[in-house]
């Protein structure tokens, strides 16, 4: 069976996939760059403890606030940034974060730097979950993200967004209003990424403003864009992959910023598209094979 | 409030206006030939405070281990152009800009590694002599950075205005394809503006290493952020611009931090007023709509 260990790294795995699905969302299927995706995950967290530790919510009433409040950051970060453009846009979404950590830690409101702790565990049928009732709590959440996400990006909303990144200009003109759907795009990633910070706050029960500032906005941005940036595959595959990597090889966990640096450079030498994105050497080879058992496969039946 | 504290807010506020000028130029003049974000830049300054502090005790000469950390530091950054940004430029900028955090991450680790965590002094005991003026007291190495800005700004003012190179450089930052067309050895020009920028980065970086007389791991991170944020304030590419906006930013965090009660760090107020500034003219001080 599991232990509390591997259970532990399953659990954060799932809980940067649906971070990582967020930071998708807004930059790989709407391509609005972002560098600061852990502030709506922040939000989501702080708002969840706050109410489940200061104004006696359960996990589950708080939850849908929660959710409503980051998607409500999404909306407001998101206004400025229809301001800005390209390099605009990336250097304000660093801005953004290093605000918004600025503020969590100056706040006393907010437990200031040491953060807010003794997070309870949410509680179904009477008892707290238990480990391994988390972890399927997560995995849940994580199909129903990626349903969601998938069901989006085929809707009018998803093939806005694709017209928008492709060019923004030429949309505008065929009569997408350009501000509505980047805004659509803020909200509906934010509130993701606050889901995600929902989880990861009743599970490690502990969280202060650092977790959630541009470091580990960083991280989150190396696993979509190692996995392939603007697809969900790419997105789970990449947090997947970059959660377990440091478990795995322990040794590596001194290093483990020389080596996220180094393989993000390395990446974008080799395969800027992510492993699993679409058109990687990795990817096609998968999709021939795929084709190539359909095709034998139907021979043999045939 | 007194006007010596007055008087002593500025000393500091335009010694810190300097160090992030020096910063901002370099950016602002890779900006202006490849139009990219380099983040990385952030690492060459700390790498200059790291190569001052070892030149400083190697040969125990201020002056020697400014110039040896620059010429370095200005190898580093034209090394970075050559082997990391030069064989990406045809791929979409998202690319170069991700490469670029890439690099900071990877390289203030590095310095970690090689000089351990632990923050270290570099004490220039020539430099510790104070001024007196009215109250407010200039150290010599405020003095220092005023006169060293001043220099290398003039300098880098002839070095693109009088040289050949400075000529094809400004040629290169209005319109790169035509400069080639025209028979201008662009990569040449490129990899001149990545050492000239760095090396006057890690100049900032000494400055501010002897400054707060600390060198650490992670000196570079903040400024690498604000730095992004000047030159977009200052208006993308334009040196002047990125120049006058340290200045304003060097000015509006030592005031605010001293007269408000804004609930916000120094780098938190340095981010809302980049925020802001983004937000009132999205094209920067001096750019062009």
């Amino acid at each position: 069976m599991l232990g509390d260990y591997q259970l532990t790294v399953l659990t954060l795995m799932g809980v940067w996939m649906i971070v990582a699905q967020g930071l998708n969302v807004l930059t790989g299927y709407a391509g609005l760059f972002n560098l600061g995706i852990c502030m709506y995950m922040g939000a989501g967290a702080y708002i969840s403890a706050l109410l489940t530790t200061q104004y006696a919510f359960s996990f589950w009433e708080a939850l849908p606030w929660a959710l409503a409040g980051s998607g409500l950051i999404g909306f407001l970060a998101g206004l400025p940034s229809l301001r800005a453009r390209e390099d605009s846009l990336a250097v304000m979404s660093i801005g953004l974060v290093f605000v918004f950590e600025s503020l969590l830690i100056y706040l006393p409101y907010f437990g200031g730097p040491v953060g807010i702790g003794k997070i309870p565990v949410p509680v179904v049928y009477g008892e707290p979950v238990s480990k391994l009732g988390y972890l399927f709590l997560v995995i849940g959440a994580v199909v129903l993200v990626g349903i969601s996400v998938r069901c989006l990006v085929r809707s009018w909303i998803g093939l806005a967004w694709e017209s928008l990144r492709e060019d923004e200009l030429a949309a505008g003109m065929l009569g997408t209003y350009p501000p509505r759907f980047k805004l659509y795009a803020y909200v509906i990633g934010a509130t993701y990424a606050g889901l995600g910070g929902v989880l990861y706050a009743h599970f490690i029960n502990y969280i202060t403003p650092y977790d959630f500032g541009f470091l580990p906005s960083i991280y989150v941005l190396v696993m979509v864009v190692f996995g392939g940036v603007g697809t969900i595959r790419g997105a789970l595959f990449g947090a997947a992959l970059l959660t377990a990597l440091p478990e795995i090889f322990r040794f590596v966990q001194d290093y483990r910023n020389l080596i996220y640096g180094g393989l993000l450079v390395l990446m974008m030498f080799f395969e800027p598209k992510g492993l699993l994105g679409n058109d990687s050497r990795l990817w096609r080879s998968v999709t021939t094979l795929g084709s190539f058992f359909r095709a034998h496969l139907r021979k043999t039946v045939a | 409030m007194s006007t010596g504290i007055l008087a002593q807010q500025l000393v500091n506020a335009l010694s810190l206006g300097a160090v992030y000028a020096m910063i901002a130029v370099g950016l602002a003049m890779i900006y202006g030939v490849l139009r990219i974000l380099h983040i990385a830049h952030a690492v060459i300054y700390a790498a200059g405070a790291y190569l001052g502090l070892y030149f400083y005790g190697l040969a125990g000469n201020f002056v020697l281990a400014l110039i040896g950390a620059m010429v370095v530091a200005g190898i580093l950054g034209g090394a970075i152009e050559r082997f990391v940004y030069r064989p990406m430029l045809a791929k979409p900028r998202i690319v170069i800009l991700i490469a670029s955090i890439g690099l900071l991450v990877c390289m203030s680790d590095l310095f970690r590694i090689l000089a351990g965590p632990h923050q270290l002094p570099f004490d220039v005991p020539a430099l510790q002599t104070r001024y007196g003026w009215e109250g407010a007291q200039a150290s010599g190495v405020d003095l220092y950075i005023w006169i060293g800005t001043a220099l290398v700004f003039a300098a880098l003012w002839l070095f693109l205005q009088r040289t050949r190179m400075g000529f094809a450089i400004r040629a290169v930052a209005q319109d790169l394809e035509t400069a080639q067309a025209m028979g201008i050895n662009a990569n040449q020009c490129v990899f001149a503006v990545f050492v000239v920028g760095s090396a006057i980065a890690a100049f900032g970086g000494v400055m501010v290493a002897v400054l707060y007389n600390a060198v650490y791991t992670t000196m570079g991170d903040m400024v690498a952020y604000k730095g992004l944020a000047l030159i977009v304030i200052g208006g993308f590419g334009s040196m002047t611009g990125a120049a006058i906006a340290s200045f304003i930013l060097g000015i509006t965090e030592t005031i605010v931090t001293t007269y408000t009660q804004i609930p916000l760090s120094r780098d938190g107020i340095a981010m809302l007023l980049l925020v802001l500034l983004i937000l009132v003219r999205p094209q920067g001080l001096l750019g062009k709509s």
